[in-house]
């Protein structure tokens, strides 16, 4: 009876994915301009990469720092059977984009197992090393491939745009792992992730599991590179970088690793952070710096109010606004003071110069306060809702 | 019907220079409760390690119900029905008491991967499953009220207690327990030694013992083994290791004229 | 694939390597102190070939100085000053670094530390570029190296009898060309030695053919006799990385600080517990790695000319990220071992003519290796106890 309720309860939510993503694809479409148009879409891969990656990092604890590779295989799979394939044959997008991805899927799977199996032998920083070696293998080698273009790129034809189908993707990744984090398998990652010899001392097969992670997580990451390459129409090399493996890595710490919750909020939040930093109007060094000064302040204080560790609610919030207060004065009276030095006052910078220092500098700043992450351990979940639902409401009655 | 159930023929374990473990074989039998006694760095654990597939011998072989496991990987051996608890706990500290016993428990009853990634009614059943017989592990050995605590915020006892239950949550026929009662107050270590007795009367589990707690070696253990320096001292009854003056000479030294 | 330019292109290797092993030094020792990868240490590096950089100007060496007097000259004390402050540029930075972003983490998992190090290595590269020169590239006067020229070395005997000739025979053509010119300067008031005479043009044309032929003489011979040519600023280099690699020697194992940095790498809490001051030993290692990188950047930007841009340290940075792994990593002798097998793998792979494989090679070699020996070359096995 429960188990139907749940089951029942889970095809709601994937039918409600489906429908909302088909919803969003019309609302953006209808709404939005194209550039927006693809950041939604963008948004949508860095979240299936940030989620796949995190059941190799964070769930599984394998040190893996080069999944662009993955999807730069899966990326290129697909770049490199669109030349194969005839351009006349009829067909319908949404197939063949489904084909295309599992194929993809399964090449870069291959991939995974492949880089998985020195985990057997290496562990921690080295089995880092070897992905971080590994994605500039990749990369390198089809720089250096004429087939697919080198490093001038290729186009893939034909571009194919589903937003829907992006982020469906999206979800696919996101449900298959917190499914198999919700039954009892699940254990079997994360204690080989606390501690791999205890795992085999109690027979989890401890190879098995992380190459299994290892193979999973980049079958998702080759379908979203799949789904990109026929978004973009083009691809290059330059595009799968080590700056872009270091992206959807810090996306996993900042969401906090463990966390598929925290991966998807990362991940749009993160990827959305320096794109509007682009837009942004230019800034004077005086103003930039106070910013600076000022977030400082900010940390600062809210440590400090932190460690007194207030128990009530209100007491917290009230520390909170405070420490935002006082960060939001010192920057109006740092700014005020720096503007008086003429060079501060008139050097600027372009919000594209500074999005960068300002990722960075949010990166270190948020693993000094927060190294376990945004949101550590916390999954959303059906039960979670309910249960904060009827907490206010509980709180709301009583008060009334 | 007293067979073998645990054999270990002229092991030697060497690490570059050190002779770790040299010769060393006994025998258990089923059912038996049997104590691996010696000095510190004697090689106990080394031994336990060996048995478990963590380092392989040397020299010599391990065999497990006739069949030899001396190059059988840990996960396999476990399979084949040995579970251990470590000197140093060894817990998986960020899980809960439960989700410990469920880590462990699952070997025995395996959750396909494409069931758990579809959430499927199997898996569902699969998990509760898991789930009501880790908490009879989890009652055998009293921490069923705990099963929601973080397992590294339990107090010292209570987490080798865990350790044990985790062993057992595999279903083992040779359980290797490494200093149990290491630690412990009175009270603790008295649970303990119900808590092994009721392993080895309930649920028929053969128990091989390290310990330095010579009272509760003697009183619990039918046969003994003492190693020092790697090498096998003696080997009998509690009563017959009392009274070896090789034994009493290896833990206090020679006594001086 | 010429098998005469091998023997240049393994020199050219070790050139390189000792670049990467000063880096890959400051990877190990750091390693070997706090378990961790310090990814912001070629921005170390980076900030150090800018220490010395605007030192180069401020000795009277930049742009605008040596355009209004080319004849400019350094001295060797001008490269040593150079040294010295990207030296201490660097310790500066480096224990900045470790103060503000890596200590207060010291108790965290070490994949925090791993991303913080990512986001400080960002933060140099792009917080560097708003206000560090960087378009177009400086890079360091080549004025301020007084070691120009280089040395020579065959290994099969030069045919000196030969090229003594040539010579002569061009110096003469030379001669008597510039004769003709000097003279129809005179009476024909020609300033252009384009529009000489048709006996002028002849001599030209001849000292011209001398010209070229001893080129090609002198080229052949080289590639002939295995000649390998040695820039003096890069021997210099050399027996730099040399001292440097004695005095850290002897600082790791014959004083009370290397006594601590290798307790300390040994196990720091065992350390701590002896009374060492386990913080202490750290910032020290930070700072003589990060000396070590500048140093190296120092090096890197004057005597290889190359342009300084806030990414500068990127590839060296990874390279010898590498070399600090392939050597076995938290081993001395490893990193310097690294370094030069990267450097030397390096050059003998575009000597092999697949230079645009020369990043990859550098970390199929590392894979190659971890697979067969999982702690590198010279580093120690640590085995888990249980
Ligand atoms: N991996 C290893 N490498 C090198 N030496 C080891 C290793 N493991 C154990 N040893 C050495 O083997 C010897 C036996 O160690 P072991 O841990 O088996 O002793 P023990 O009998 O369990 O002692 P204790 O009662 O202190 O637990 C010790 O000298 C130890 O230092
Ligand atoms: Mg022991």
């Amino acid at each position: 009876m429960g188990h139907k309720r749940t089951l029942l309860l889970r095809l709601f939510t994937m039918l409600g994915a489906v429908l909302l993503c088909y919803a969003a694809e019309v609302f953006v479409c209808l709404f939005g301009n194209a550039y927006q148009e693809r950041l939604v879409a963008l948004a949508g891969l860095y979240v299936t990469l940030s989620v796949s990656l995190n059941m190799i990092n964070g769930i599984t604890g394998q040190f893996s720092i080069g999944h662009a590779a993955f999807y730069q295989i899966g990326a290129y799979t697909v770049g490199y059977l669109s030349l194969l394939a005839p351009v006349s044959m009829g067909y319908n997008s949404i197939s063949w984009l489904a084909m295309m991805m599992l194929v993809a899927a399964i090449t870069a799977g291959f991939a995974g197992f492949i880089v998985g199996l020195p985990s057997l032998r290496l562990k921690g920083d080295y089995l880092a090393i070897v992905t971080l070696g590994f994605g500039e293998i990749v990369r390198i080698l089809v720089q250096n491939m004429d087939v697919v273009g080198g490093s001038y790129g290729m186009n893939v034809n034909p571009k194919i745009q589903h937003l829907s189908i992006i982020w469906l993707l999206a979800i696919i990744c996101i449900g298959v792992f917190r499914n198999i984090l919700k039954t009892g398998k699940g254990l079997v990652f994360t204690a080989v992730r606390d501690d791999e010899i205890a795992s085999a001392s109690v027979g989890i097969p401890v190879t098995k599991v992380k190459v299994t992670a290892f193979v999973m997580g980049s079958a998702f990451a080759g379908a979203a590179g799949a789904l990109f390459a026929h978004y973009e129409g083009f691809i290059t090399p330059g595009a799968f970088t080590m700056d872009l493996s270091f992206m959807i890595l810090t996306m996993v710490m900042v969401g906090g690793s463990g966390s598929i919750t925290g991966s998807v909020v990362a991940a749009i939040s993160l990827f959305y952070l320096p794109e509007w930093l682009r837009d942004q109007p230019n800034i004077t060094a005086a103003s930039f710096l106070s910013a600076i000064f000022a977030s400082g302040v900010f940390i600062f204080t809210l440590s400090k109010a932190m460690d007194r560790y207030y128990q009530n609610t209100f007491q917290k919030i009230s520390a909170i606004s405070f420490a935002v207060c006082a960060s939001v004065g010192f920057k109006y009276l740092s700014t005020f003071f720096l503007e008086l030095v003429p060079q501060l006052r008139d050097m600027e910078f372009e919000g594209n110069q500074l999005r960068m220092v300002i990722f960075a500098a949010i990166l270190v700043v948020l693993m000094l306060i927060r190294p376990q992450g945004l949101l550590s351990n916390f999954e959303l979940s059906w039960k979670g809702i309910q249960k904060l639902i009827s907490k206010t409401l509980h709180a709301v009655r009583r008060g009334v | 019907m007293n067979n073998s159930l645990l054999k270990v023929e002229k092991t030697s374990i060497h690490f570059g220079g050190i002779k770790a473990v040299q010769d060393v074989s006994f025998d258990i039998k089923e059912k038996e409760l049997f104590g691996l006694i010696g000095p510190n760095g004697a090689g106990k654990t080394t031994c336990f390690n060996m048995i478990t597939g963590f380092y392989k011998p040397t020299h010599g072989r391990v065999s497990f119900n006739g069949i030899d496991i001396s190059e059988k990987s840990m996960s396999d051996i476990v399979e084949m029905g040995i579970a251990r608890t470590f000197q140093n706990i060894r817990l998986f500290s960020k899980m809960t008491v439960l989700e410990n016993v469920m880590a462990a428990a699952i070997i025995r009853k395996p959750i396909h991967l494409l069931d758990a990634m579809l959430y499927s009614l199997r898996a569902i059943e699969q998990t509760e499953e898991l789930k009501s017989r880790a908490i009879d592990w989890l009652k055998v050995v009293g921490l069923e009220n705990k099963r929601h605590s973080i397992s590294s915020s339990l107090p010292y006892g209570e987490q080798r207690r865990l350790e044990i239950a985790r062993a057992m949550a595999t279903n083992p026929k040779l359980l290797l327990l490494d200093e149990p009662a290491a630690g412990m107050n009175p009270t603790e270590s008295k649970i303990l030694e119900e808590v092994i007795r009721r392993l080895k009367n309930d649920f028929n589990t053969t128990i091989l013992l390290i310990e330095h707690d010579m009272k509760f070696v003697m009183n619990l253990c039918e046969n003994i083994v003492v190693l020092d320096s790697g090498k096998k001292l003696a080997e009998g009854m509690p009563e017959e290791i009392k009274k070896n003056p090789k034994v009493v000479e290896a833990y206090l030294g020679v006594p001086q004229k | 694939m010429e098998l005469s330019v091998l023997p240049q292109q393994i020199v050219n290797g070790i050139l390189i390597g000792a670049v990467y092993s000063l880096i890959a030094l400051g990877y190990n020792m750091v390693y070997g102190v706090l378990r961790l990868i310090n990814f912001a240490h070629g921005e170390v590096f980076m900030l150090g070939a800018y220490g010395a950089l605007f030192t180069s100007w401020y000795l009277g060496f930049s742009p605008e100085d040596v355009y209004a007097n080319p004849n400019m000259q350094g001295e060797w004390w001008h490269l040593a000053i150079m040294l010295l402050t990207a030296m201490v540029v660097c310790t500066f930075v480096g224990i900045t670094i470790e103060f503000f972003a890596y200590r207060p983490l010291r108790k965290q998992p070490k994949i925090a530390c791993l991303i913080t190090a990512i986001g400080v290595s960002l933060f140099l590269q792009f917080g560097g570029a708003l206000v560090l020169p960087n378009t177009p590239p400086p890079s360091i006067c080549e004025q301020v190296n007084p070691f120009q020229g280089s040395f020579k070395l065959s290994l099969l005997s030069y045919n000196y009898a030969e090229k003594e000739k040539l010579a002569a025979e061009l110096n003469r053509a030379d001669d008597a060309f510039q004769q003709q010119f000097e003279l129809e300067k005179k009476e024909h008031r020609v300033t252009n030695p384009f529009a000489l005479s048709l006996k002028g043009e002849v001599l030209r044309k001849n000292k011209q053919e001398m010209e070229r032929r001893y080129q090609s003489f002198v080229i052949s011979e080289d590639l002939r006799t295995y000649t390998i040519c040695l820039p003096k600023g890069q021997l210099v280099m050399l027996v730099t990385l040399g001292i440097l690699l004695m005095i850290l020697n002897f600082i790791v194992n014959r004083t009370s600080i290397g006594r601590g940095m290798r307790a300390v790498a040994e196990d720091a809490s065992t350390a701590s517990l002896m009374g060492i001051n386990v913080n202490r030993i750290i910032v020290i290692t930070f700072a003589i790695g990060s000396a070590l990188a500048g140093a190296g950047g120092m090096m890197s930007a004057t005597f290889t000319g190359s342009p300084l841009t806030t990414f500068y340290g990127l590839q060296p940075g990874l390279k010898a990220f590498v070399a600090a792994v392939l050597g076995g990593i938290g081993s001395i002798s490893g990193a310097v071992l690294g370094g030069f097998t990267m450097g030397i793998s390096e050059t003998l792979i575009v000597w092999l003519g697949y230079s645009s494989y020369k990043d990859a090679i550098a970390f199929m070699l590392l894979i190659l290796i971890l697979l067969v020996k999982p702690n590198g070359l010279l580093g120690s096995k640590r085995v888990e106890k249980v």
